[in-house]
């Protein structure tokens, strides 16, 4: 078992250096610089001169290998660098950022869980077969919806109509109540196009019939048999899902207006303020990681049969 | 006996299967009754409607079925319109289900203890679970399961076959129901392990008086087993009798030929002179293969020190049960796994160690048949995508000699040309298990392995099957390996026979010899487990 958990990390590492070093290639191979957008603009008023001198202050007329190796350097001492449009430091800015992504997603997380699960209850055990067919349609055409539209729509309803939640002058929770619900219901269409498939598949099997014939009632046999059986493969999904939510989410930030992960994502790609991306890069890759591990050390919770195979062959 | 009270009685009953506007009489009028310490097999073939009668019983027909007329008392309960509550009260506290495949009938995520503890509780839900434990490990204990402590806390991947539907037999009998329905309760074992269970069942029905409807397609069983037998053919119950009587004097014509399809009934395969010397198709000597354990240490070796010849023309039946090593031997015949020692030699060349175009050319001389042909095509493809492959891989471009091809090959399985349109998954299992054989045929080749083809077909079909494959034989000269767990198959269909158990080869040699005189031990009980020998014993079996 630890030498599994020992592989697992050393792959963990491996992951994060390579994201690191893409984004470190894709940025290099970008035409300019961080420097160049911010101090080429002509009201500014400094030559090309003044420039290059900005930029070998900044280290940014050294060799790409120079570069790379002083920021990897600097990467794993624990330093993430400054922020090359603001100067400020970019521990500093995601320490910021990150609560409001935190909260958002685990708000809208919650919410496409309870969401799935209850749809997915109905969509099962509902009394007539054209009804459930009807039902199975719906996620399909929920993950199609636009966010931002579905949003907006939120907000105009439930917050400026019916005045239920407040999104202006809110802050900690209170902002993630709205956006993350909103933002629940696309992300719980791909966790329950996956779990009633699943679970369409586990109540095919004779053993469900078995039980029928023992007289347990079909809610029984959802939540203590089906459920149990087709929960792997939603646990992968939402693992995905989970991570992308981690990564932040630019489009509901913005219809917000919350100063989240994402937010800072897309102010650091239009400056191409690279030392910010790659903090970025470097945290989204890290969540996924550490989401995929988890997912992965569910399974054999899940499912006994393979748990044997998992703890190194000793069958 | 026949003064007990009925506990099963059935009036006039009527099952239509809607679908899409078109109705499909599923039982028609079936009127019978089952008493108490009394065994009734229903038997017929495929889509007779037996399964539909169990299911009805138990009050879970499909959605698109539904009871038109008649009745189905349970004791004094009648079944016909009670709602779902009530029916989930007498479902597994008075009518027991005992399923048909025990590897797919237990949730496999549950360990056996809360699966069983769960059935008790269904019905008594005020019980307290240490009682409850305790009462099934006696219950555990009664029906053969040893150390029972442990079996509790296992899950269903770590038992037997026949491990678990001793389990399932627990869990059914758990509230002493006055009836329980057997639905092929041995179908999916060992012959041997299907002797056991059958002796179980008689114990407890005897035991505790229960009614039993055995719900089964082997007449043999039936006869061996049942107190009573009724035959149902397209949904109606052609025959109802007293086992010994209506085996022995059947009135309807259905019944008789049900009976004359069971391979017991053929001739053991006379030895054939081979016209003149022939040389062997097929030669393995020393044959041994082990598995590689973890870390590439040697594991569990599959097969030991096997040894026959197929002479060209004929057949040779290997016969053993599930973990036998049957498997493993086709592997190394077909030259997929290199045998650690002896060796194995096709039409003279060694399949493990050919090259290139010698290595095409055996490939295509030794075809496989599956057991299943439903998973061995794509059930989205046609009988003629199907059928094609095997002419455009050998490189056959002109689509109408492609088309004769498969036209002639058509014939020659007995097959109309109306199924080259059909999709896989619309044949019926003989259909398919021609289209396979077919199939197989196209590559033009030498011998055919055939690896359990008849297992999953009804007798009556399943005896055409094997007249099919006699009748290629003597057309086209080709050698057969047929494996099968089936020993009354084997013995119609093979000339030489080898019984392999735990990897060896207990007995070998020409079919009659090891059917008349076997020397191993193993070899007579699975002889004797044949079931419906004693029924024909005077007349067939000497």
């Amino acid at each position: 078992m630890i030498r599994y958990i020992l592989s697992r990390a050393a792959q963990a590492l491996l992951v994060l250096w390579g994201a690191f070093t893409l984004s470190f290639v894709l940025l290099q191979v970008m035409p300019g610089d961080a420097v160049l957008i911010k101090f080429q603009d002509p009201e500014l008023g400094l030559s090309p001169q003044q420039i290059s001198d900005i930029r070998a202050s900044y280290g940014a007329d050294e060799s790409a290998f120079v570069q790379y190796a002083h920021v990897l350097g600097r990467t794993l001492a624990g330093q993430l660098g400054y922020s090359i449009e603001t100067g400020v430091p970019v521990s500093r800015m995601l320490h910021a950022a990150y609560p409001t992504t935190l909260r958002l997603a685990v708000v809208s997380f919650g919410g496409a869980i309870m969401l799935a699960a209850a749809f997915a209850t109905a969509a099962l055990l509902a009394p007539l077969r054209p009804l459930r067919a009807a039902l199975r349609l719906v996620p399909g055409l929920a993950s199609g919806i636009p966010v931002f539209w579905l949003e907006i729509v939120a907000i105009q309803l439930v917050s400026f109509h019916w005045k239920l939640v407040p999104v202006v002058g809110v802050s900690g929770w209170a902002a993630a109540v709205l956006p993350g619900l909103a933002l629940a219901i696309p992300i719980s269409a791909p966790l329950t196009q996956v779990f009633l498939s699943a679970a369409e598949r586990v109540m095919a099997q004779p053993f469900i019939d078995v039980l029928r014939a023992r007289g347990a009632s079909p809610l029984r046999i959802l939540y203590a048999h089906v459920l149990p059986n087709a929960l792997p493969p939603t646990l992968t999904i939402s693992g995905l899902v989970f991570g992308e939510i981690l990564a932040g989410a630019v489009v509901t930030e913005t219809v917000f207006g919350l100063d989240g992960l994402g937010q800072l994502a897309q102010q650091a790609v239009a400056n191409q303020d690279v030392a910010v991306l790659q903090a970025i890069i470097l945290i989204s890759v890290a969540g996924f990681v550490v989401i995929n591990f988890t997912v992965d050390a569910l399974h054999p919770l899940i499912d006994p049969r393979i748990r044997r195979t998992q703890a190194g062959g000793a069958a | 006996m026949n003064a007990a009270l009925p506990q099963l009685s059935i009036r006039d009953l009527d099952v239509v299967y809607e679908s899409r506007g078109s109705a499909h009489h599923a039982l028609k009028g079936v009127s019978l009754e089952v008493r108490a310490g009394e065994m009734l097999a229903l038997v017929g073939e495929s889509g007779s409607g037996k399964s539909t009668l169990g299911r009805a019983i138990l009050g879970l027909l499909p959605e698109s079925a539904h009871i038109q007329r008649g009745s189905i008392k349970v004791g004094d309960t009648e079944i016909v319109g009670l709602p779902e509550r009530a029916l989930r009260r007498i479902r597994g506290a008075r009518v027991a289900l005992i399923p048909q495949d025990p590897a797919h009938s237990l949730d496999p995520v549950r360990t056996i203890g809360a699966q069983l503890v769960e059935a008790v509780h269904l019905h008594e839900p005020r019980s307290n679970i240490a009682t409850t434990r305790r009462m099934l490990v006696g219950l555990l204990e009664r029906v053969g399961i040893k150390e029972p402590e442990r079996r509790l806390h296992q899950y269903p991947h770590e038992l037997s076959g026949g491990m678990r539907q001793r389990v399932l037999i627990a869990a059914a009998i758990a509230q002493r129901p006055a009836l329980i329905v057997a639905d092929e309760p041995t179908s999916a074992l060992d012959v041997s392990v299907q002797v056991q269970i059958m002796a179980l069942l008689a114990e407890l029905r005897h035991e505790m008086g229960t009614a039993m409807l055995f719900i089964t397609h082997d007449l043999g069983l039936a006869s061996e087993q049942a107190d009573r037998v009724a035959v149902l053919q397209h949904g109606t119950l052609c025959e109802t009798g007293e086992t010994k009587a209506l085996f022995a004097n059947p009135r309807t014509p259905y019944t008789r030929r049900l009976l004359a399809d069971l391979p017991l009934f053929h001739e053991a395969r006379a030895p054939r002179r081979a016209e003149g010397p022939r040389e062997d198709a097929i030669v393995v000597s020393h044959l041994t293969y082990a598995y590689k354990g973890a870390g590439g240490r040697p594991g569990h070796k599959a097969v030991r020190d096997i040894s026959f010849n197929v002479v060209a023309g004929q057949t040779h039946g290997i016969v053993g049960e599930s973990g036998s090593g049957k498997t493993t031997l086709l592997r190394c015949l077909l030259g997929l796994i290199t045998p650690d020692s002896g060796s194995v030699h096709i039409l003279g060349e060694n399949p493990a160690r050919v090259e290139g175009a010698t290595r095409r050319a055996l490939r295509r001389a030794v075809q496989f048949v599956y057991q299943n042909p439903h998973v061995s095509f794509d059930p989205r493809n046609r009988a003629a995508d199907i059928l094609a492959e095997p002419l455009i891989n050998a490189g056959l471009r002109d689509r109408s000699v492609r088309a004769e091809r498969v036209r002639a090959m058509l014939e020659r399985v007995q097959l109309p040309p109306a199924v080259l349109e059909r999709r896989a998954a619309n044949m019926s299992g003989g259909q398919s298990q021609r289209l396979a054989i077919a199939r197989a045929l196209l590559c033009d080749p030498k011998i055919l392995i055939l690896d359990e083809v008849v297992s999953a077909l009804d007798v009556s079909v399943q005896a055409e099957i094997l007249t099919l494959l006699e009748t290629l034989q003597r057309q086209l000269d080709l050698t057969y390996v047929f494996v099968s767990h089936d020993l009354a198959v084997v013995r119609r269909i093979a000339d030489t026979v080898s019984i392999i158990r735990a990897g060896e080869q207990v007995e070998h040699g020409p079919t009659e010899t090891v059917f008349s005189t076997p020397h191993d031990d193993y070899t007579k009980r699975l002889l004797a487990a044949i079931p419906g020998r004693d029924l024909i014993r005077p007349a067939v079996l000497a």
